[in-house]
């Protein structure tokens, strides 16, 4: 299993964190912490499989062992459940670098795209919280379910995931930000409990262009686009909401739509290449 | 020296520039190392093989490891954006006609698809700032 850096480590522990790094260094930073995430899911998982396994077997030895006499059969079920006891707090501990799937399948894409228009030398802004967005700490409010039969609890979650600034290569600076908000419906019954989960995605993007290179294209003269329009002088602001029913990652696409869609916007005024 | 002759960027085509190595062994154009596709094999530029790429490929899901977010995959996702009618603005000093099925916006006035008017009514579109 891959290694992490010490700065790395310090990310996966806290899982809030504000970088400022050229963009091939943030890359790369983040990149490491994804693959040995990814890596570390895989482990738990079976390290988890294999914890269940040994208890099951350590009830099963208790039963069969019952009658047997002498020490041999005590020390083999204390072999198994010492084993079962260390596989599982191995376990624990790579579940304390677990970070949010959003990072390899948002965040890396995203960045791997970003830096392409970015120059090597101007560095990225990224503010990350890597927790899982039905985290206590991003609770809002619960209470009982308003409008719904039966015994129904519900939770409201606030996340604000990802916020990124940088300047790109043309001058223009691009700022957006992710936000999680849930609600959680859990329903408890005698002998089962059901989870619904409602999630609101809301992707800001801004972009604030050169005043002397671009001009705005007035939202009635393009195609008019889906996501919701703010603009001031030489600057677009697109919001898009994306409702699902499920906490997997965020699909890239959601959000590079909407910086495409800001810059179909723009309107190249001068003639002439680089600035 | 002979220079790549790739664009750089996703939203804003820009020239290259580095010191050419190859040449791409379909559209046979100076190629630098990093414009080099390392997945096809064989000497073969990025946009080609971004070009021949299956669009499954660009799916992040399927995914194993942050190294697949490569510049081969990003210049897949950027072919797939531009053929879907994103028009990318022209940043550049030299036009390469290879470009030209992505009908890209421009600041010079002999760009096949150029914005600007004749007249450069500079003010056009502007708001109050």
């Amino acid at each position: 299993m891959r290694t992490l850096t010490p700065e790395q480590n310090r990310i996966a522990l806290e899982k809030v964190v504000t970088l400022n790094r050229k963009p091939d260094e943030l890359f790369d930073l983040l990149a490491g912490l994804a693959d040995f995430d990814n890596e570390a899911n895989k482990k738990a998982k079976y390290l988890g499989i294999g914890c269940g396994f040994l208890c099951v077997f350590a009830v099963i030895l208790i039963f069969v062992l019952n009658n047997v006499e002498g020490n041999t059969p005590k020390i083999l079920l204390a072999i198994v459940i010492i084993a079962a006891i260390i596989v599982g707090i191995i376990r624990s501990k790579i579940l304390a670098f677990d970070v949010s799937d959003d990072l390899r399948r948002f965040v890396i894409p995203v960045l791997s795209l970003l830096r392409e228009d970015v120059d090597p030398e101007q560095p990225i802004k990224l503010r990350l919280d890597l927790t899982p967005s039905t985290d206590s700490a991003h609770l809002k409010s619960e209470g009982p379910a308003k409008g719904v039969y039966g015994n129904v609890q519900e939770y409201q979650y606030q996340h604000p995931w990802v916020d990124c600034e940088t300047i790109l290569a043309d001058g223009n600076r691009l700022r957006w930000s992710v936000v999680d908000n849930i609600r959680k419906r859990v329903r408890k019954k005698r002998k089962s409990t059901k989870t619904k989960i409602k999630r609101k995605t809301v992707i800001d993007v801004e972009l604030r262009s050169r005043e002397k290179k671009y001009g705005v294209l007035a939202e009635e003269a393009f195609n008019p686009s889906s996501y919701e329009t703010r603009e001031k002088g030489s600057s677009i602001a697109l919001r898009n909401v994306v409702i699902s029913t499920s906490l997997d990652p965020l699909d890239p696409q959601a959000l590079m739509s909407v910086i495409l869609a800001a810059y179909a916007r723009l309107q190249p005024l001068k003639k002439g290449g680089v600035a | 020296m002979m220079t790549c002759t790739c664009k750089k960027g996703f939203f804003i085509l820009r020239d290259c520039g580095r010191p050419s190595v190859k040449n791409c062994r379909t559209c046979q154009r100076e190629v630098c190392e990093e414009h080099l596709s390392k997945a096809s094999g064989v000497p073969e530029c990025l946009d080609c093989a971004a070009r021949k790429a299956d669009d499954g490929s660009l799916d992040p899901s399927k995914k194993q490891s942050s190294a697949e977010f490569d510049r081969g995959w990003t210049y897949g996702y950027r072919h797939r954006e531009y053929s879907r009618g994103y028009h990318p603005i022209y940043w550049g000093s030299y036009r390469d006609p290879y470009y030209n099925d992505y009908d890209f916006r421009s600041f010079d006035r002999t760009g096949r698809n150029s914005l600007v008017a004749d007249d450069d009514d500079s003010a056009a579109g502007f708001g109050d700032s």
